[in-house]
């Protein structure tokens, strides 16, 4: 699931650069995350290498102009997109004399279109104040995507003064679904961590389980096990909605590592749930331990959400067979079911 | 080179030979695209700039930019 889920945010982010509308590009749906972002850096590349040697003398001859005269250049013939393919070539401290005279709005349109990769020095020299002002901005237009790619470049401090600027927990589920370097999310909880609560409320109440489940699939295992039990501490109604998702998205892979992150109270909680009891449901969490290799994570749950009947169990079974994965079923019904407990999510450990 | 490979200037992911030759073909021409359009954009911005710049500086700077 999380996978599906890193292809849709890396063609948003290639029809981004390429001027185009998502639609153009769904045929790429069927290209691992990882090709995709590949293949738009070599685009990118493209892009921004294709005038290099213009672009660096346009860099060279900002100097030889004074920074007010620069300023009305930069807004009037040059627009954000050229002002982003240069300002990775000015000196981070040039660069930031002239970021300080521009409205907030222009410099919302150049971040819009800037690759911070090629522009990491200056990004890093920008003072706080200024980058939370162009937050806000961004924000104020869901520029969820342009955020994401910004994050994994700030400085801590300035992280820290985003964060708040950006209220909305719908809002910070989205930046950090199409977050660049997400191995930075743990950073992003741990500037977050009284909105946790919030986060699963929010993904619940504005249908962004997919944003949630992929955040939490990013996380260490100390923040899944605390994120867990507090998604598990939620109404039934929550949990179902949850249990809907994983099964719609479908996100069982995803979701299946978290509920072996919980406690063995959150555990007997979650598997209570009567829509984690039908067969289709117990179905689908078979076959995804399977094609994920999920089969530690799944056998505290399968213990407590074994069906109750012989007909449902046959209904199970059926259900696999169809996808001939009778032999997966047949290792699970055979297999030991521990005592439920605080089990192992295969998240990074945050040492 | 195949024309999405001209492209990138580059070789693309190998994941990307389950496209169709005429969906290569497509994503390339959007690159391409993408590509003129900011050389374009790039030329009429150096030609802009210079008309609100005074006299004064105005020749320094078509040095610096190789004109």
């Amino acid at each position: 699931m999380t996978e599906l889920l890193e292809r849709g945010a890396e063609i948003t982010k290639l029809a981004r650069l390429l001027g185009v509308e998502r639609k153009e590009l769904d045929h790429l749906d069927q290209i691992p995350a990882s090709a995709l972002r590949a293949f738009r850096e070599q685009a990118t590349d493209r892009l921004f290498a294709g005038d290099a040697g213009r672009l660096r003398r346009v860099a060279a001859a900002s100097k030889l102009v004074p920074v007010p005269l620069t300023v009305k250049v930069a807004q009037a013939a040059f627009g954000p997109l050229l002002c982003a393919a240069t300002a990775g070539l000015l000196e981070p401290s040039h660069a930031v004399k002239v970021a300080a005279k521009c409205p907030t709005a222009f410099l919302a349109d150049i971040a819009i279109t800037l690759d911070p990769r090629r522009a990491a020095d200056v990004i890093a020299a920008v003072p706080t104040p200024l980058v939370v002002a162009v937050a806000k901005e961004l924000i104020a237009r869901r520029e969820h995507v342009t955020i994401g790619r910004f994050v994994s470049f700030l400085r801590p401090e300035t992280l820290r003064a985003a964060v708040p600027e950006i209220p909305d927990d719908a809002d910070l589920l989205k930046v950090a679904f199409v977050m660049e370097g997400k191995d930075r999310l743990d950073d992003l909880v741990d500037l977050a961590r009284d909105r946790l609560p919030g986060l699963i409320r929010t993904a619940f109440e504005r249908d962004l389980w997919a944003e949630a489940l992929d955040l939490i699939g990013h996380l260490s295992v100390e923040n899944v096990a605390e994120l867990a039990d507090l998604a598990a501490a939620q109404s039934d109604e929550v949990l179902t909605s949850l249990v809907r998702a994983a099964q719609d998205l479908p996100a069982w892979d995803a979701l299946l590592p978290i509920t072996a992150a919980m406690s063995g109270e959150s555990l007997r909680r979650f598997a209570a749930i009567p829509a984690i009891q039908e067969p289709e449901v117990l179905a689908a969490i078979v076959l995804a331990a399977s094609r994920a290799d999920l089969w530690d994570a799944v056998l505290p749950l399968a213990e407590l959400v074994l069906p109750k009947s012989e007909a449902d169990l046959q209904r199970v079974l059926d259900l696999i067979a169809a996808v001939d994965r009778t032999d997966e079923i047949a290792a699970l019904v055979a297999a030991p079911t521990p005592e439920p407990k605080r089990g192992r999510p295969r998240g990074r450990s945050k040492t | 080179m195949d024309d999405l490979a001209a492209a990138v200037q580059a070789t693309p992911p190998p994941e990307f030979d389950v496209l169709a030759p005429g969906e290569r073909t497509a994503l390339a021409e959007l690159v391409e695209r993408a590509a003129q359009e900011r050389s374009a954009l790039l030329d009429r911005a150096i030609d802009d700039s210079l008309r609100h710049l005074p006299a004064l500086v105005r020749l320094p700077v078509k040095r610096a930019l190789g004109m």
